[in-house]
């Protein structure tokens, strides 16, 4: 049977090995911000935790209940964000999410949407938080 | 049988309720019927001539197996291209008229029933897919319920079903003529009566079929389902119930079904339909049902926080003849993990499943059946559809309960869902999926 995967081989690559994710309880990553979107009632749901240091994120990590796609857009987004200012991370949109993952079916789009949005909810809470 | 529930790559197939492979018995008839075709042997079958006879004696050798099936006449059975197609012709029978149907029906039922009734009545279901008779309407022109339901496998009380309904109608006399009047004529008639349509794709070849027991006027079939091929279906009309052809323009089908005789399909369903005949011998269903309890009370023993959709055991009663739910169809949902991704980390490990929710589109709708039965999105979302086949084996159930503690623990592990036991599940959590449902950034 020839390989006939339902999404590209990036996105197999992040679901199968999905990177930075968290596993069980959150209070084991000193986390310094939070952000959630979504809802398990609609199917998915996203939460980023930040280490901020310098207005740079040293390190990341997620926590998605959610379909192939949304997993794999969390993942990839985590990878693209590291080590970037809290600027930069902003600018990392649903387009680039979705590049990064070589392609989304239309219908999947609003995962990349989903975790630039809960990112940038992240980085929200940690600047209510400084002032 | 020589079904395989393997394929030659080892693949693991138990997805058998969204379509089954092809029956070798029903490859060789269609070759044979090819190598007719390709030969010039067959013509139109609506043809006078000998070409033509004898493609006509292939269809109407075929429409005869698939009415033995279900204890019908022949001439009570109308090809069509499916499932859906026969489900439309029975609403549209009915367009503009009082429909009660169930609200765990197929969407080609369902759907088609919003987009024609006159007045339409949802039936409501209990926690295990079924109709209660009490909720169906006496007013209704038709009231159409199916035997079995795909997603859970849940078997509806369909000869209850027309007892009830046969209190308040009157036979219709014998001369009814096969036209729209006869639908258009009951509107005067004194004593007004409500036909039964019930949707038997699911059922067909698991359980046992008799549309005389059964009580019904109109019964959906469809061959994929039994080891025949896509695209050819059925729709059983009992004489003298009213009947408006779909497709229009053409004296096929005894003119309830315009449109040259797809000989070649109808001959495969035709053969998977005699197979499914002969089977009945063997009960093979009840060593399924064996498998699918097993596969049921493993999941439950092995992987956390899992529970069963629908009636968790398949139990035959002797006297009835019948089951509960369908030997071959397990749905269970597993708390905090989300479907799709259980069935695509199943999907990497050679095991092809089902699910019950289809995530698209930012409008992310749970499956509809299991939000009558469960009320509860998040339990749709998370749900699978395990279908076994006739030669599905206890290794295939090893091979699932190899992996699948596994995926779901580390779904679990990553997901924003916090577990809850049983005695806290929200019950009166909000479930409709809304704009702001979607914004809401609160922990959930």
């Amino acid at each position: 049977m020839p390989e006939t995967w339902v999404y590209s081989d990036i996105v197999k690559e992040h679901f199968l090995s999905p990177r930075n994710f968290l596993m069980g309880d959150e209070t084991q990553f000193a986390y310094d911000a939070v952000g959630t979107v979504g809802n398990p009632i609609c199917g998915d749901q996203m939460r980023m935790f930040l280490q901020i240091k310098d207005n740079k994120i040293q390190d990341v990590k997620w926590k998605t209940y959610g379909c192939a796609s949304a997993i794999a857009s969390t993942s990839a987004l985590s990878e693209l964000v590291k080590g970037k200012t809290l600027n930069q991370a902003l600018k990392v949109g649903p387009e680039e999410i979705t590049e990064y993952l070589g392609g989304l079916p239309k219908h999947k789009f609003h995962c990349s949407v989903l975790g630039h949005e809960a990112l940038a909810a992240a980085i929200a809470n940690y600047q209510q938080k400084a002032t | 049988m020589a079904q395989r529930s393997r394929g030659q790559n080892g693949r693991l197939y138990l997805d058998h309720a969204a379509t089954s492979p092809l029956l070798p018995e029903v490859a060789t008839k269609m070759t044979e019927v090819i190598e007719q075709l390709s030969r010039g042997e067959f013509g139109n079958a609506s043809s006078l001539h000998s070409p033509g006879q004898f493609a006509n004696h292939t269809l109407n050798t075929a429409r005869k197996h698939v009415a033995r099936l279900i204890n019908a006449e022949p001439d009570e059975i109308i090809f069509t291209s499916g499932g859906s197609e026969a489900n439309n012709t029975v609403t549209n029978i009915f367009a503009g008229r009082h429909l009660a149907v169930s609200a765990v029906e197929h969407p080609s039922l369902l759907e088609s029933a919003r987009a024609r009734a006159g007045g339409l009545t949802i039936l409501p279901v209990n926690r295990y897919g079924q109709v209660e008779l009490a909720a169906i309407p006496n007013d209704a022109d038709l009231v159409s319920v199916m035997l079995a339901n795909n997603e859970l496998g849940t078997i509806q009380p369909i000869a209850e079903i027309a007892k009830k309904l046969q209190k308040n109608r009157t036979e219709n006399p014998q001369n009814m003529k096969d036209s729209v009047a006869s639908s258009v004529n009951r509107e005067s008639a004194m004593s007004p009566s409500t036909f039964l349509h019930s949707d038997a794709t699911q059922a067909l070849g698991k359980i046992h079929l008799d549309v005389k027991a059964l009580g019904v006027d109109y019964l959906t079939l469809s061959a994929h389902k039994i080891g025949g091929p896509v695209g050819v279906g059925a729709l059983y009309v009992r004489r003298g119930t009213p009947f408006r052809p779909l497709i229009i323009g053409g004296h096929q089908e005894n003119k309830r079904r315009a449109g040259t005789s797809n000989v070649l399909l109808a001959a495969g369903f035709g053969e998977a339909a005699r197979l499914a005949w002969d089977d009945w011998s063997c009960q093979q269903y009840k060593k399924v049902a064996e498998l699918r309890n097993e596969l049921v009370r493993r999941i439950l023993a092995e992987v956390p926080h899992s529970s069963a959709n629908g009636f968790v055991e398949c139990q035959y009663d002797e006297d009835a003849r019948n089951y509960n739910t369908l030997p071959n169809v397990a749905n269970l949902s597993f708390q905090a993990a989300e479907g799709e991704s259980i069935q695509l980390y199943l999907d990497l490990a050679g095991i092809a499943v089902s699910t019950g929710s289809a995530c698209a589109a930012g409008d992310t709708r749970p499956s509809h059946v299991l939000m009558a039965t469960s009320g509860d999105a998040e339990v749709a979302h998370s749900s699978i559809r395990f279908s076994l086949g006739p030669n599905t084996t206890r290794a295939d159930l090893d091979q699932v309960i190899r992996v699948l503690p596994d995926i779901v623990r580390k779904l679990q592990g990553i997901s924003t869902v916090k577990i809850v036991s049983e005695a806290e599940s929200s019950r009166n959590r909000n479930n409709q999926c809304t704009k702001t449902a979607k914004q809401d950034r609160k922990e959930n």
